[in-house]
């Protein structure tokens, strides 16, 4: 049995603060004030004009950086398949050359931080799930190469300049997140993953997106609780994205989980970095007293694809 | 269909609501037995009454049949109706579960008082046939009689509070009419074959869940959801004008047992999305059963979930979400004792029919 570990989740916001009354007047978003506040929205994080989702990388793992002399791979992901290529669209449109659309930042970062014994896997079409597929990708590289000592996995993400900062009702984030996983028994012992994706529904309007929500989060979440051998009256803590939290409200009421411990403390204070919030969450969540060695935590997510996919950690 | 055997030439009878569903059902079919018809019919002047006319009589075909004019949520209309009929069948109502509190005042049960006094007025008549709703019995649990219900503990809406409202009214304030109540529950298909002439709160829910806006319904898996068959309806109420025994009470739907649950209603009618291929292709889950304070978070915080469409399709279930956590047994001895041939319809077979056609039809009327 191989158990791999989560450890030292970092991660860094974008440039400025904006509050949510700031960002409706300027017309970053659709969805009236009165809805956002009441889904527990207060304000965002908005990237500087000039700073890429590459900055934001390295930002997230600068914080960890002592700890990467092991890292053997990097699985860089974002939620746009635009933050994965650091090209420009004019150069290439000047050159015809398509090497400037594969100009990418898991190399850059490679580079950055010393890490040339890493090799580099790029994740970018998994949306908001993506911080969760590089942990179920990261696992399967464990149980696949014995050799493997550690992989860092690395989510970024920010939205184009201009872009409306709302998908799917929730108040978007410009970020990204960092985390090391290891062999090393620390941090957090990954104990499932479970990653559904239904591509008929891969430009489902946001009506649709939130039309299955509810269904398919059940779904893949007792499908990690199977793969887990567990039940929902195990889990102690669920670590969600940050969307509407009413969602959970009825989620935690399906999965008979009490909803004080659904645990999403930078909802109101950080929007939805679209790929990087359970991250966020976790690393409030290590701060937090009353999480316990030994608890197991549910980490889900759902996204554009659509895919959904679930994790279940244990606090060591 | 009525008994051919009874024949009705002698008979004038007045019947409100002919151009709803139950209303036209039983005019047509009165019509067939030699019943001269009087049909109150709104209209804003004479030439909407005449296309109304046509329409009516285009539908009904041939036969004797006065459609006129008028509201009858407005008593000065009423009372230019004629006095010598022998039956009055009142079926219309406003139907909406979502209906406001005045509207189902005026609408259902004031509207409803003024045709009483018809009745009164109407020396000749036999029978005064009041159609109304299972959905009477409000919030009452268990065994619901076929008899004058005490007023139930609450009612799920302005809807349900009306047609008991004005059942009670007809038992106390109008014993001197030859009453007869039939309570009917709600319209699936027309016959067994699944066809379908209307649509309601289950067809228009069976439509929400095929599109995928919704993945969560509220109901208890167990409480059973008491359907009828449009031919069932037309026979059970006909039958029951014919047994000639007036106030009393008919329950035109089927036992606990002869009908679906919320969980079997949902588990075949997702069975029969499958077998549609795009539904099967955009993998659309089989929604989840929710607790009602579940669907209430949902439907309270619905701003912040969704847009218009899904507001509508959750706004639509909230009016009637209640009933789907509340047991109820009703009893149909009285119904069946009048119909020497009752048969329920097997739903688990009329619904995956319905669904079929519904979708050929892409979820419209033809």
């Amino acid at each position: 049995m191989t158990e791999v570990y989560l450890n030292y989740p970092s991660y860094a916001l974008g440039d400025h603060a904006v509050s949510i009354e700031d960002s409706v007047r300027d017309d970053r978003t659709i969805t009236d004030l009165q809805a956002f506040l009441e889904a527990g929205f207060k304000q965002h994080w908005i990237a500087a004009p000039g700073t890429h989702a590459y900055d934001l990388a390295v930002r997230a793992v600068e914080p960890i950086k002592e700890h990467l002399s092991e890292v053997d791979t990097i699985v860089y992901s974002t939620c746009l398949t635009l933050n994965g290529n650091m090209g420009l669209w004019d150069d290439f449109l000047e050159t015809r050359d398509v090497k400037h659309l594969l100009d990418y930042p898991v190399s850059h970062l490679q580079s950055h931080f010393g890490l040339q014994q890493a090799s580099a896997i790029g994740l970018n079409q998994q949306a908001c799930t993506s911080v969760l597929g590089s942990i179920r990708i990261a696992r399967g590289l464990f149980l696949a190469e014995p050799s493997l000592r550690e992989v860092l996995c690395v989510s970024a993400d920010r939205f184009p300049e201009g872009a409306l900062y709302e998908q799917a009702f929730n108040l978007i984030a410009d970020g990204a997140s960092a985390f090391v996983l290891s062999r090393k028994p620390a941090g957090f012992r990954i104990l499932s993953t479970a990653a559904i994706t239904n591509g008929a529904l891969a430009r489902a309007n946001d009506e649709e997106t939130v039309g299955t929500y509810f269904n398919y989060t059940w779904k893949v979440i007792q499908s990690a609780l199977s793969n887990a051998g567990l039940t929902a009256s195990a889990l102690n803590w669920v670590v969600p994205q940050n969307t509407n939290m009413k969602a959970w409200q009825i989620l935690s009421r399906i999965l008979g989980i009490p909803f004080d411990r659904v645990y999403a403390p930078s909802l109101s204070t950080v929007g939805h970095i679209i790929s990087s919030d359970n991250i966020v969450n976790l690393v409030a969540l290590e701060q937090d007293e009353r999480l316990k060695s030994g608890d197991k935590i549910l980490l889900c997510m759902a996204g554009y694809g659509l895919n959904w996919q679930a994790v279940i950690i244990e606090k060591v | 269909m009525p008994n051919i055997d009874t024949i009705r030439s002698n008979e004038k009878v007045l019947i409100t609501g002919a151009t709803g569903y139950v209303g036209f059902r039983l005019a047509k079919a009165l019509l067939r037995t030699g019943a001269r018809l009087v049909l109150p019919v709104r209209a804003k002047d004479d030439e909407h009454l005449a296309q109304r006319r046509d329409e009516l009589l285009a539908k009904l075909g041939q036969g004797s049949i006065e459609v006129i004019a008028c509201d009858i949520a407005k008593p000065e209309d009423v009372k230019r109706l004629p006095v010598d009929c022998t039956i009055i069948i009142h079926s219309a109502a406003t139907t909406k579960f979502n209906v406001e509190a005045d509207v189902a005042d005026r609408e259902n049960r004031d509207a409803s008082i003024s045709l009483f006094h018809l009745g009164r007025r109407s020396k000749q008549l036999k029978t005064f046939a009041y159609i109304s709703t299972v959905y009477a019995a409000g919030m009452t649990e268990g065994l619901v009689p076929e008899e004058i219900l005490a007023r139930p503990e609450g009612f799920v809406n302005h809807y349900e509070r009306s047609k008991w409202e004005t059942e009670h009214a007809l038992n106390t304030d109008f014993s001197d009419l030859p009453w007869t109540i039939m309570r009917v529950a709600t319209v699936l298909a027309d016959n067994k074959t699944g066809e379908y002439s209307q649509m309601n709160a289950v067809h228009n829910t069976l439509k929400l869940l095929y599109y995928g806006l919704i993945s969560t319904v509220p109901g208890d898996a167990a409480v059973p959801i008491y359907l009828v068959c449009g031919d069932f309806v037309e026979k059970g109420i006909l039958a029951a004008l014919d047994s000639n025994d007036r106030h009393q009470v008919y329950h035109v739907c089927h036992e606990a047992s002869e009908s679906l649950t919320v969980e079997s209603l949902m588990d075949i009618g997702y069975k029969a999305f499958l077998s549609d291929e795009s539904f099967k292709k955009r993998g659309i889950q089989k929604p989840l059963l929710v607790d009602l304070e579940s669907f209430a978070i949902l439907a309270d915080g619905i701003s912040g979930f969704g847009g218009a469409v899904l507001k509508d399709a959750v706004g639509s279930m909230v009016p009637f979400a209640r009933q789907l956590f509340i047991k109820k047994n009703f009893e149909n001895t009285r119904l069946r004792s009048v119909m020497p041939d009752y048969e329920a319809a097997r739903f688990n077979e009329v619904l995956p029919q319905l669904i079929n056609k519904m979708i050929e039809q892409k979820w419209k009327l033809n």
